[in-house]
């Protein structure tokens, strides 16, 4: 719980140590210092979130790449009215979105040069493993799983929410969507991995 | 187990406790007789509890290289459009100065009147003064952009410099009139 990679913890700026706001400004006014700040300080985070949102790492790795160099490119079009983790977090979860289509779209082609109807192709649920002999690392990869496999709008909201621990508000400027749409959209992501992982979920 | 359909927003949203206080007492109630919805939100409760303890998975050690690399080359990339911008207005300071200056040749061939000989060489060399400083700026502040990339800026440098030669050599049928005029302006104006 210490070492929570959500940009929300490690956020009380000491004296010492500026917000990333700062930080953003101190790069607008051509401090590459302060840009090579904001990377050490959400490299994780966002390598997290998009890892999540697409199920692996190399992938991830790419657009969270991508998003520093939008941001890099684009420094002047921060405004200090939003929040910057909301700001270089809607930057990444765009690109992520942008991945997820071009993926599907490349799928859907090789699907029907192999035959298939797409409607078939699904890979099969994770082997249910007997309760008691599901390990810590295990479980874990059966919760990423799970996660990934959710439907992109609920997905991104339960990673969000629950594993990065952003605020609802925060959520909906994130996403461009209201605060309600968050809350239930959240609902349902939870109710459909309640029902997937529910021999994990009783204690 | 599923909980009731018509229970299941307001469970979530008191796991993460936004639910109001009104509707916070109906569902109180209704937990109290639903042990579907009791046992839902335990288990809503342990997999938040699971997803906060995700192991975090951390970048690779190359990300940061890779990035600098990239970031690297997109400085490169952005010098380069300045460079071919900067040619056709660099061709154009000698090629306007020489026009000013032999308009200076001109006028002074004409006016033998020392004034006006020294305003009129002053009004020549603010015009060729005022054409140039564009690309003053433009040094200037492709100097002051962040540019850490010293490889960038040398090319860059070595550009101005050989688009200077360059528009030299293009005039060197004028340039001994030109060196003529010009000593003549430096004494004017000293
Ligand atoms: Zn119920």
């Amino acid at each position: 719980m210490l070492d929570k990679t959500s940009p929300m913890t490690d956020k009380k700026p000491s004296p010492k140590s500026p917000t990333d706001e700062e930080l953003i400004l101190y790069f607008q006014e051509g401090d590459v210092y302060a840009f090579e700040q904001i990377v050490h300080r959400y490299k994780e985070p966002l390598v997290n979130f998009i890892y999540h949102f697409l199920g692996d790492r190399s992938n991830a790795e790419d657009v969270v790449q991508e998003t520093f160099i939008r941001v890099y490119k684009n420094k002047h079009l921060y405004r200090n009215i939003a929040k910057f983790s909301t700001w270089i977090y809607t930057i990444a979860s765009n690109l992520a979105k942008t991945e997820l289509r071009r993926r599907r779209r490349r799928r859907i082609l090789s699907i029907s040069q192999m035959g298939f109807d797409d409607k078939d192709y699904d890979l099969p649920d994770h082997v249910k493993t007997p309760e008691g002999i599901v390990d810590g690392e295990m479980k874990e990869s059966i919760i990423r799983e799970a996660i990934e496999k959710l439907p992109a709008k609920f997905k991104e909201v339960v990673i969000l929410r629950d594993v990065q621990e952003f605020s609802y508000e925060e959520i909906s400027e994130i996403l461009d969507i209201p605060i309600g749409t968050v809350k239930s959209r959240v609902n349902r992501g939870r109710q459909r991995l309640q029902k997937k992982l529910q021999y994990l979920l009783d204690k | 187990m599923a909980p009731c359909q018509r229970f299941a927003q307001d469970l979530s949203d008191f796991a993460d406790n936004e639910l109001d206080k009104i509707s916070k007492g109906r569902l109180t109630d209704h937990l109290n007789k639903c042990p579907n919805c009791a046992k839902y939100l335990k288990q809503i409760q342990v997999l938040r509890s699971y997803l906060r303890e995700l192991s975090p998975i951390k970048p690779t050690q190359e990300f940061v290289p890779i990035l600098r690399d990239r970031m690297r080359k997109f400085q490169q990339e952005k010098s380069r459009p300045e460079r071919t911008m900067f040619f056709p207005g660099h061709r154009l300071v000698p090629v306007l100065g020489i026009g000013a200056l032999s308009l200076l040749v001109v006028f002074l061939l004409v006016d033998q009147s020392p004034k006006s000989s020294v305003q009129s060489t002053r009004m020549a060399v603010q015009k060729s003064q005022s054409v140039e400083s564009p690309n003053n700026a433009l040094a200037l502040e492709s100097d002051t952009q962040d540019q850490k990339v010293a490889s960038g800026q040398s090319g860059f440098a070595a550009q101005v410099a050989e688009s200077d030669t360059l528009a030299r050599a293009d005039s060197t049928s004028n340039s001994q009139d030109l060196d003529a005029v010009r000593s003549r302006i430096r004494a004017v104006n000293y």
